[in-house]
C-alpha cells in the first residue's frame, strides 16, 4: 500500500524543467498588453477588432488599408451555412442537446478541418503570392462565371473602402483571391490564414446552430445523406 | 436512388435494424453480444476483420502494457487543461485531438513506422530470413535521417514499456512474427548506429502490422487503446477542476514578447491629432 510520506519519481521529476510558461503574446495579469500595446487604453479606444487580430498575429498593427482589406475579406469568409460540415455539424450537437461548449468546440474543431483543408488546397498560390514569378498556379484561376462575379463584389467592396490590389486584376477564382487579400493584408502564415478564418465563421454557425431547439430530432433530415449498408 | 447518386453514401460499418442492428457483417444481439471483447470489436470496427480471442487479448496486453497516464505527460495534461472546467469529454476530446502531432501523438508515427516496415520489407522481398540484408536494408534506410519513427523516448534512454510488451508478446507465441521480427531486427541496428532503443509506439505498431492492420488502420486502434490514460485524467480534472490549471498564477508566467509601446494613433490623440483611423 503507498504510503503518504513516500515519494514518487521518475525520469520528469530527474530531468531540467523551466519552472515558468513563457507568454510571447500577451503579457499576464489585470493589465493585459497585447504585443506591448495596452489592451484597454489604446487597443480598444483606437483600433478594431480585426486590426487587434492582425497585430496579434503578425506582431505589428497594420496599415489602414490592410486593415480595411481583412475586414471586407473575412466579411465574405464569415458566412458559415448549414450546407457546410461545420454548421451542420454544430446543428447536429444542438439538436442532441450538447452544451455551448461542445457546440462550440464541434464546430470550431471543424471550421478549423474546412479553413485547413482550403489554405492546403492554395499552398501553391500562397508561394506564388509570397515571390513566385510569372502567372498565378491555374488551379487558382476561376473556371466558372459565379465565381468570377464574386471576384468582382470583392474588388468593388474593397474599392468602396479604398483598397485597390493588382493581384485582383488577375483571373483568380473566389477563395484564391480571398486568400490573396488576407496575404497583403499581412497575413503570410498558413496557420494565421486558418486562425482567422474559424473567427470570422465561429459566430455564423453558433447562430445557425443555436436556432434550432435542443431535441428537435424529429426536425432533422435523418437520410442527408442517405448512408446505405453494405456487407 | 441509384447507386451513382451523390446523395447516396455506402457504409460497411452498420445499420439500425429494428429489433438488432448490424455491425460489419454482423448482428449485434445475436452474434456478437456475449462473445466478442471490447479490443475485438475496436478490430473489427476498424478493418471489418473478427479477432480471434488471442488476438483480442493481444491488443488487450498492449493496452495494458503501454499504459503512462502521468497528467505531466503533453496530451494528458492538455487533457487537464481542456477539463479543468468540469467537462470530462472535453477533456477526453482535447487529448485525442492532440494525438494529431508530429512529436509526440501516436497517429503520425505509428503510420511513420508502419510505413518503414512496409518499405523495408518491400526492399528485402524473399531475403527478410537473412540478418545481414535485413542489417544493411535499415543502414540504407537510416542514412541521414534525424527522426526514426518507432524509437526513442524524451527523459530517458530506454522506453521500460517495451520488454513487458515483449513478454506479452512470447507469452502468446507472437514474438517471432514477420513484423514484430523485423522491427527487433532493425532495432539491433537504430541501437548500434544511433544509440537509442524502441519505443512502444514502434513495437505496438508492429505487433498491429503482424494482426493484420493496415498501415492508416493502425493510429485509430492504437488510440483506442490509449483511452485509458486519457478517460483516468479526463475524469479526474473535471472532477478536481482546480483553480490553477484554470489560470496559472501570475508570478508563473514570464512574458518575453514585445515591451510596452504606444500605438501610432494613441500617440496621435495625445498631441491631438485625433484617434480615428
Amino acid at each position: 500500500m503507498p504510503s503518504a510520506a513516500r515519494t514518487w519519481t521518475g525520469p520528469i521529476d530527474e530531468a531540467r524543467s523551466p519552472e515558468v510558461l513563457d507568454g510571447h503574446v500577451v503579457t499576464p495579469g489585470p493589465r493585459p498588453r497585447l504585443q506591448g500595446y495596452d489592451v484597454e487604453e489604446d487597443l480598444a479606444v483606437h483600433y478594431g477588432l480585426v486590426e487587434t487580430f492582425l497585430l496579434a498575429m503578425t506582431g505589428e498593427l497594420p496599415e489602414p488599408w490592410q486593415a480595411r482589406a481583412a475586414e471586407v475579406a473575412l466579411e465574405f469568409l464569415a458566412p458559415a451555412p448549414v450546407a457546410e460540415a461545420p454548421a451542420h455539424a454544430a446543428v447536429v450537437a444542438r439538436i442532441c442537446g450538447a452544451r455551448s461548449s461542445a457546440i462550440l468546440g464541434i464546430g470550431a474543431v471543424t471550421l478549423a478541418e474546412q479553413a485547413h483543408a482550403l489554405v492546403e488546397e492554395n499552398r501553391d498560390l500562397l508561394a506564388w503570392l509570397a515571390g513566385g514569378e510569372g502567372p498565378p498556379p491555374a488551379a487558382s484561376l476561376a473556371s466558372t462565371d459565379e465565381e468570377r462575379e464574386s471576384v468582382v463584389r470583392l474588388r468593388a467592396a474593397l474599392a468602396a473602402r479604398d483598397v485597390e490590389l493588382p493581384v485582383l486584376a488577375g483571373d483568380l477564382s473566389r477563395d484564391p483571391a480571398l486568400l490573396a487579400v488576407l496575404f497583403h493584408a499581412g497575413l503570410c502564415e498558413p496557420e494565421h490564414i486558418e486562425a482567422v478564418i474559424v473567427a470570422a465563421r465561429l459566430p455564423c454557425l453558433t447562430a445557425e446552430a443555436l436556432a434550432w431547439r435542443p431535441r428537435a430530432l424529429k426536425e432533422y433530415p435523418m437520410n442527408l445523406p442517405c448512408f446505405r449498408y453494405e456487407e | 436512388m441509384s447507386r451513382e447518386d451523390p446523395l447516396v453514401i455506402t457504409t460497411r460499418v452498420a445499420h439500425a435494424g429494428h429489433m438488432d442492428h448490424w455491425f460489419r457483417g454482423y448482428m449485434v444481439g445475436k452474434d456478437l453480444a456475449g462473445r466478442a471483447t471490447l479490443a475485438g470489436l475496436m478490430g473489427l470496427g476498424i478493418n471489418g476483420r473478427r479477432l480471434t480471442d488471442d488476438e483480442a487479448g493481444m491488443l488487450d496486453d498492449i493496452a495494458v502494457a503501454w499504459t503512462s497516464a502521468d497528467p505531466r505527460i503533453w496530451p494528458l495534461k492538455v487533457s487537464r487543461l481542456a477539463s479543468s472546467f468540469g467537462g470530462t469529454i472535453q477533456g477526453i476530446a482535447a487529448a485525442l485531438l492532440c494525438m494529431d502531432c508530429h512529436v509526440v501523438g501516436i497517429w503520425e508515427s505509428s503510420l511513420a513506422t508502419a510505413r518503414w516496415l512496409g518499405e523495408l520489407r518491400e526492399s528485402l522481398r524473399d531475403c527478410a530470413g537473412d540478418p545481414e540484408r535485413v542489417a544493411q536494408a535499415a543502414r540504407d534506410h537510416l542514412g541521414n535521417r534525424r527522426f526514426i519513427p518507432g524509437f526513442g523516448v524524451p527523459y530517458r534512454v530506454e522506453d521500460e514499456r517495451v520488454p513487458p510488451m515483449w513478454r506479452c508478446l512470447a507469452n502468446r507465441g507472437r514474438d517471432r512474427l514477420p513484423n514484430v521480427h523485423l522491427f527487433e531486427q532493425v532495432g539491433d541496428v537504430v541501437r548500434r548506429e544511433r544509440g537509442i532503443g524502441p519505443n512502444v509506439t514502434g513495437l505496438a505498431t508492429a505487433i498491429c502490422l503482424d494482426l493484420g492492420f493496415a498501415p492508416d488502420e493502425i493510429g485509430s486502434l492504437l488510440i483506442y487503446l490509449a483511452t485509458p490514460m486519457i478517460i483516468a485524467n479526463a475524469h479526474e480534472g473535471a472532477r478536481q477542476a482546480p483553480a490553477v490549471l484554470q489560470r496559472l498564477p501570475d508570478d508563473r508566467v514570464r512574458y518575453i514578447g514585445p515591451a510596452p509601446r504606444v500605438s501610432p494613433r494613441a500617440r496621435g490623440a495625445d498631441r491631438g491629432e485625433g484617434g480615428a483611423g
